[in-house]
């Protein structure tokens, strides 16, 4: 129903997704992707991306501007190019920056090329160290596992592919296992969430005061529910 | 033959969200289909003070942006069958949304809601268009201070220029007994210079502040507050029924004859 945006944000699979409205001109989607960015400020720092540019045809030194327009000073991380629905394509994590001798755009075909030369994001997910306290309306999402050294607070947001970890009061959203996986688990001194997700289940606390819990608790998901138990350790660490 | 009701003010704390919440119950208790759209990206509200908040999966932004159905960011009031919230995002700003993609949304919602209450943020910026945009019709609430009745005038000013003949007013957290010693703006001053049409005063009520931090807005049948009677009687008078105004001098002794009709019924 909505027209279309020409640079979107969105949480995925693989971390952050940026999509390009293929419609749109390059030079007008940098600029969006600028004025985008110096928006979103500090919250979408450390991110893993993943550039979805539909059917628009990217020079390799687009493709490194944009890296760049990632990177500085926001130090997002551009893993993987999408293009026309296709499989994701891994990137580079760092990319040499080189010349190329023809300036026009080159066709597709080259352009795979080359992305499938550079080598793949590592495999095992690494984690997001937060220090302080993450207030109503801030929003970190991580490909990986997320500790954060502080409380959530009500209205804020914690999406990470893997571990949440919650050095203080979960009272806002986390949402651990964004890829989709199952084997996640939510730790909180304290666990007074608005709401938490593991995978794809959503879980809410029930209606009613409850009282603030008294001790760490862990949330993992067993037999598709999302089950809430004080934290043991040795035996959170002993079931995975 | 549904509308879209806008709610705004100017100036923000003044109750807007409270006003969107309990005339939402209000009408979903007469039996009509009512859904709330928080307008006030960034700074939602609405999903507080209707105790919805930990049931939000998708909002606005997503609906907007095509990442979910408008069905699935609808949430179904826990309450009232016929009540729904379209909550606002939390992680973005007003410029996530335009005015055009608002009206689309609302004249998708009016194909199967009889109301839609856009709760309007403060100010008159951005935002404010957004809330206007899909709009038939404008609720102007104020309180009796001069600040706030100076920007709702701003408000209405900005209103008729964008084509709203007819809005209302509710007057919000009046103090009866303050009035009566001339300590504070009195109803009549207000319409004075506001010059539109009254749709009911709110007394200022304790129980609101309960109300609003336990997710049960007054207006909810079961609730016997002052506040939330006037909410209803002004649900009321949007479904053009005539009912009568209290007058300021009859005020105290009317609430007084009702906590008796409560206390000995």
């Amino acid at each position: 129903m909505a027209r279309k945006q020409d640079v979107v944000f969105r949480g995925s699979k693989d971390g952050l997704q940026l999509i390009f409205n293929d419609k749109q001109d390059y030079e007008v989607l940098k600029e969006k992707l600028k004025a985008h960015l110096q928006r979103a400020e500090l919250f979408f720092q450390g991110a893993d991306v993943v550039l979805d540019i539909g059917n628009l045809e990217f020079s390799i030194d687009q493709i490194l501007e944009v890296q760049n327009i990632l990177a500085f000073p926001h130090g997002l991380r551009l893993r993987k190019v999408i293009h026309g629905g296709s499989e994701p394509k891994p990137v580079a994590k760092t990319v040499k920056r080189q010349r190329t001798l023809e300036p026009e755009k080159r066709n597709i075909d080259q352009r795979q090329n080359i992305v499938e030369n550079w080598t793949s994001a590592p495999k095992r997910p690494d984690t997001y160290l937060y220090k302080g306290t993450l207030r109503s309306g801030q929003r970190i999402t991580y490909n990986g596992n997320v500790v954060v050294v502080g409380d959530v607070n009500p209205g804020a947001e914690i999406r990470a592919a893997g571990d949440i970890i919650v050095m203080g009061t979960l009272r806002g959203l986390a949402h651990a296992g964004v890829g989709g996986a199952t084997d996640v688990a939510i730790v909180a001194f304290k666990l007074d969430p608005t709401q938490i997700r593991i995978g794809d289940v959503i879980g809410r606390p029930p209606e009613g005061d409850l009282g603030a819990p008294k001790e760490p608790e862990v949330a993992r998901l067993k037999d598709g529910v999302i089950l809430v138990e004080p934290l043991d350790g040795s035996r959170w660490e002993g079931e995975r | 033959m549904s509308e879209a009701i806008v709610i705004t003010s100017g100036k923000g704390g003044v109750g807007k969200t409270t006003a969107c919440a309990n005339l939402g119950v209000a009408l979903a208790s007469m039996g009509h289909k009512v859904v709330l759209v928080d307008a006030d990206i960034g700074l939602r509200n609405l999903d507080v003070v209707m105790g919805l908040e930990n049931r939000i999966v998708y909002d606005l932004v997503d609906v907007v942006e095509g990442f979910c159905r408008l069905r699935q960011a609808l949430i179904k009031d826990k309450r009232l069958d016929g009540l729904f919230l379209l909550p606002a995002a939390q992680t973005k700003d007003k410029t996530s949304v335009t005015p055009d993609q608002m009206k689309q949304l609302v004249d998708q919602l009016k194909e199967e809601y009889d109301y839609i209450l856009v709760d309007c943020p403060a100010g008159i910026e951005q935002g404010f268009k957004n809330a206007i945009a899909g709009a038939d019709r404008a609720l102007i609430v104020t309180t009796p201070e001069v600040s706030a009745v100076r920007d709702a005038d701003r408000i209405i000013g900005l209103l008729e220029s964008s084509g709203f003949d007819d809005p209302g007013l509710i007057v919000n957290r009046l103090k009866p007994k303050m009035v009566a010693k001339g300590d504070m703006m009195d109803i009549p001053d207000i319409i004075d210079i506001l010059a539109i049409r009254l749709m009911g005063v709110v007394p200022d009520d304790e129980f609101i502040v309960v109300s609003t931090n336990r997710g049960e807005p007054a207006a909810l049948s079961a609730n016997r507050s002052k506040a939330g009677e006037a909410f209803r009687n002004i649900a009321r008078r949007l479904l053009g029924e005539e009912v009568p105004f209290l007058d300021l001098t009859e005020h105290e002794t009317f609430w007084e004859k009702l906590l008796k009709l409560i206390k000995t019924g």
